[in-house]
């Protein structure tokens, strides 16, 4: 199997430069947007509606060093004395852009790529802030935060990849006092089951990686039919 | 409880203020539920959202189905959406050390997920079986009981608990000045020390 991404950002978190912030990265994307009382049950309707995929490249990668959580500096240094959320335009500098940090896990994916290329899109990065404000193609670019950036997909797909694996070669859990008696689906009574179903293209459309979406793909044809629990007896309740 | 560092998770961060995700945050946090709900029923089961915790936490098979017990409120043996945005704002809260003010801006929602038994008053029993995820340490339980608990039959009501948090948030302000004031005289001093070596 490859290189575990998550023990390779781990040690390289571990040399990164503990003043910077994922975070920045996260608040300068949204300082352009107007403010929005966005419901939750909004954001889920809205995100099922859209099919947005990541087509073009995000504009900007991940800084390991940023990423960094020292629980107890991490948010003393954040702490500017006021309780103001909304982050000034003029606070933010280079430090909340992206950087590629070389010992990254999601620098290895990159590592393939050309360094010119690299460097270009960061330095183009670079302005996004400005841009954002006086740029005639400003859809664009708030289109372009909108995206979620193509190390974080990535990361989300190893670790889900990662945490179906375990839980389809696992054993049943215990029971539970709360189990339920004739609503799961596929489960009996007093055995924890998991049912694997096809995962559909839509659980990988945003991911851009053609080994990550035939991973998936293989997974999925792999688990295409339905287990059967024909051991499972019990009262009123059957596998679907 | 500690989050694995370089997960998925570990990636995310509250608003300070609110103790909330951002925009982008419940967007990314969406697309990883979509990814683990593979029966595509918007809801994670018990054997998922094991396998999830025990991936990304260091909380062991008792704590996780404690966990679990707490957010299935329905009692259906799955958890949607809703809850496992719960669920990452309080591993989030606990991981930065956020959990006052979290517990003080969220005061209801975690006083009725505390309140398993929808009696509408919590228990000592109640903060100690979840003070792993809310670390409520046994002085501060015990002072709670012993300031807070206006009708004196042990157990807390919501008026009682939401006192409670006002409380242990003006403490931890009051906490945070203090570090920061220590702090800063800490700087100053260094500084005029700089200052008269150089002179």
């Amino acid at each position: 199997m490859e290189e575990k991404p998550f023990k390779a950002s781990a040690k390289s978190s571990v040399k990164s430069n503990p003043h910077k912030d994922i975070r920045n990265l996260w608040t300068t994307a949204t300082l352009s947007q107007p403010k929005m009382n966005v419901q939750l049950s909004n954001v889920y309707r809205d995100s099922e509606l859209k099919s947005s995929s990541v087509g073009s490249k995000t504009r900007g990668w991940y800084n390991q060093k940023n990423a960094s959580h020292h629980s107890d500096g991490g948010w003393e240094e954040w702490d500017d004395g006021d309780d103001n959320v909304s982050f000034k335009q003029e606070e933010l500098d280079d430090h909340t852009l992206l950087e590629l940090h070389p010992g990254s896990s999601f620098g290895s994916h990159l590592e393939e790529e050309d360094d010119s290329s690299t460097e270009m899109e960061i330095t183009s990065s670079m302005p996004s802030l400005s841009i954002l404000k006086h740029t005639p193609h400003q859809a664009y670019w708030v289109e372009q935060q909108t995206r979620l950036p193509l190390p974080l997909m990535e990361l989300m797909e190893n670790e889900a990849l990662e945490i179906l694996t375990k839980a389809l070669r696992s054993e049943p859990l215990p029971s539970s006092h709360k189990r339920p008696w004739g609503i799961l689906q596929g489960l009996a009574p007093w055995e924890w089951g998991f049912k694997v179903s096809a995962l559909s293209d839509s659980t990988h459309k945003y991911s851009r990686s053609p080994t990550k979406n035939k991973k998936l793909g293989d997974w999925a044809q792999r688990h295409q039919v339905g287990r059967s629990w024909g051991d499972c007896q019990g009262p009123g309740l059957q596998p679907l | 409880m500690k989050l694995k560092q370089g997960s998925f998770l570990w990636y995310l961060y509250l608003d300070k203020l609110y103790c909330l995700l951002s925009l982008r945050n419940v967007k990314a946090l969406l697309e990883y539920f979509h990814l683990l709900d593979v029966h595509r029923n918007n809801t994670l089961n018990d054997v998922l959202f094991y396998h999830f915790l025990h991936h990304v936490t260091n909380l062991n098979r008792r704590q996780i189905m404690t966990v679990f017990n707490m957010l299935d409120w329905n009692a259906v043996g799955e958890i949607g959406f809703d809850q496992f945005y719960m669920l990452v704002c309080i591993l989030l809260a606990h991981q930065n050390h956020l959990e006052e003010q979290f517990i003080f801006r969220h005061s209801r929602p975690v006083f009725e997920l505390l309140d398993l038994n929808g009696e509408l008053k919590i228990g000592v029993e109640n903060f100690h079986m979840y003070k792993f995820l809310f670390n409520i340490k046994k002085k501060d339980l015990r002072e709670l009981y012993h300031n807070f608990d206006i009708t004196g039959d042990c157990r807390l009501t919501y008026k009682e608990f939401k006192l409670f948090t006002i409380f242990t948030m003006d403490k931890y302000q009051e906490r945070q000045k203090a570090e920061k004031k220590k702090k800063n005289e800490k700087e100053r001093r260094l500084c005029k020390r700089k200052h008269y070596m150089k002179l």
